[in-house]
């Protein structure tokens, strides 16, 4: 089975870089504004400089570029084993908003807050 | 078979264990000749994927289970079914449902790239494209139903994602110090151009540096992947993590969110290096926040800047920590603007380019130059930092340290009158 088409790959490292407190996908901020998350389009980021700072973190912990998810060990520990493929963070510091995950639960997606330390 | 080469390290005699079997199953078929086998060599894993995989995996499930029986104790069979639609129906057609069957069918194609039987697929790709549409159209079926189970089971226990033997492996790969995101990045970058990289993913830890792990099945795919990557150092001698240490490997906690309005942090770098510092504002997107700190100011050196004269610069001289004075500037001739920040609304005093509000310092710096980790501000400075506040703000109440005069002990100073004039000392005592 083929992977879908790979998320946009951050053009820069460090401080721009955020990551999608959903899914995880790591990307910058200019890219979140240009075209929103590829795994989760209904947060509507395209655009919406408040929802990307609602929906995105600068605070993440580690970052991992997955190039086969389906058959990646590493995809399915980390639970981004059915996303595009792209470069994700290992875990994020903040949970959505009550009113995002509310979306989510619209939307009939799965989110998983993180673990506290 | 397949169990076999796991368990060892991976080495090229791969080639050799591939073309053992084949031989068996020349017994069995016996149609290719030996030219051919040795042109397929040469073909991509992909090609086989669709090809080989179901004829294979019937054939040598016998083979590949004898050796399996550990693997059921970690493995989930439903999660399996889960994470691999494309592939377990095989077992369903079969009508067989261990899970151990289906891993050594599995690995089977996985670890085989070299025996893709092209007469044979030829003959055969009518046959081929019915049965894999007919797989993909039952196993998006069988997916919607996974996902509606997972929306009311919401996690899955971790221990069921466990790694088992016939999962890709990590790679610790040396990479240049400070470069491991970028060399990770790239990686990525490369998979985009040439997908037939065929490594499964790349990671770099914050916590981790000067190395970073690449998962793929063998180590050819590793050092294919990273052939030509100047950030990757070291290919000679790669690591692979042991399997029970693959998900220590890739444990990270959530960072505790550390800069918020109102946090203490302390300064890392600068003249203020180690003065604690309140938050007073965070801007996420540029990375950057306000603090709120005692000024090391020294107003002399500002007045001499701002009228052009002479700045003696003393290498490594930091002023003593104190609040400012307005008055004090003024009558050093300095000027001071009143400004409204068009953001909060609130008043500051600007000095030669710095803000000041209260006394208080007000600076903008990178999140880079503070920490925020594990800050415990002794009662004195806290004490310090508390006193404006207390004090209702009036400017000149706010020095008490300034009320004996300009001076603190530990400035440097230089006599303006007297027969002492023009030398230059440091100020040891203050008397009232």
């Amino acid at each position: 089975m083929r992977n879908a088409q790979p998320a946009q790959i951050p053009t820069s490292f460090g401080h721009e870089l955020r990551a999608c407190l959903r899914c995880r996908l790591v990307k910058t901020y200019d890219q979140f504004r240009e075209s929103g998350c590829e795994n989760c389009p209904f947060f509507n980021l395209h655009d919406d400089n408040e929802r990307i700072s609602d929906c995105t973190t600068p605070n993440f912990n580690g970052i991992i570029s997955m190039m086969d998810p389906s058959r990646s060990w590493a995809g399915r520990w980390l639970r981004i084993g059915k996303f595009v493929p792209g470069v994700y963070t290992l875990a994020v510091s903040e949970a959505l908003s009550e009113d995002l995950q509310n979306l989510c639960e619209d939307e009939r997606v799965q989110y998983v807050p993180p673990k506290r330390a | 078979m397949a169990c076999h080469r796991d368990e060892d390290d991976y080495e090229p005699d791969q080639v050799l264990d591939g073309d053992e079997e084949e031989e068996l199953e020349e017994e069995q078929g016996g149609q290719r000749s030996r030219q051919k086998r040795r042109r397929s060599d040469f073909i991509d894993d992909d090609e086989a994927y669709d090809g080989g995989v179901s004829r294979k995996r019937r054939n040598k499930r016998p083979i590949g289970s004898k050796f399996l029986d550990i693997e059921a104790e970690v493995d989930n069979d439903e999660e399996e079914e889960e994470e691999d639609e494309g592939e377990d129906d095989f077992i369903v057609d079969t009508g067989t449902d261990l899970p151990e069957e289906e891993h050594g069918g599995r690995r089977m194609h996985r670890h085989r790239p070299l025996q893709p039987q092209e007469d044979e697929q030829e003959e055969d790709v009518e046959a081929l494209e019915r049965r894999i549409q007919a797989r993909y159209a039952r196993s998006s079926l069988s997916h919607a139903e996974y996902d509606e189970e997972e929306t009311t089971d919401v996690v899955v226990n971790q221990q069921a994602l466990l790694p088992c033997v016939k999962d890709p492996k990590l790679w610790m790969v040396k990479c240049a110090i400070g470069r491991e995101q970028e060399a990770v990045v790239c990686l990525m970058q490369k998979y985009i151009d040439k997908p037939k990289l065929n490594i499964k993913s790349a990671v770099a830890l914050d916590h981790l540096k000067n190395f970073i792990y690449i998962e793929a099945d063998n180590e050819a795919h590793v050092r294919e992947a990273c052939k030509g990557l100047r950030n990757i150092l070291a290919l000679h001698k790669l690591n692979r993590v042991p399997i029970g240490e693959m998900t220590d490997a890739l444990s990270v906690e959530s960072k505790a969110i550390d800069v918020s309005r109102g946090t203490w942090v302390r300064m890392k770098m600068g003249t203020y290096k180690g003065d604690l510092a309140k938050v007073v504002g965070v801007d996420d997107v540029r990375q950057r926040v306000r603090v709120k700190l005692i000024p090391r100011i020294d107003l002399q050196a500002i007045a001499n800047k701002l009228e052009g004269r002479q700045v003696v610069k003393k290498k490594a001289f930091v002023p003593p920590p104190r609040f400012m004075n307005i008055d004090e500037a003024r009558q050093l001739h300095i000027r001071v603007e009143r400004r409204r920040d068009p953001v909060t609304g609130d008043y500051f005093e600007r000095i030669d380019g710095m803000l000041f509000k209260d006394g208080f310092l007000y600076k903008a710096v990178s999140m880079k130059s503070i920490s925020s980790q594990n800050i415990r501000p002794t009662l004195d400075e806290l004490e310090k930092f508390q006193k404006p506040e207390e004090n209702g703000a009036r400017l000149s109440t706010l020095f008490s340290d300034r009320k004996k005069g300009p001076f603190m002990k530990g400035d440097t100073v230089i006599v303006v009158k007297g027969d002492l004039k023009n030398l230059k000392g440091w100020v040891e005592k203050v008397e009232e």
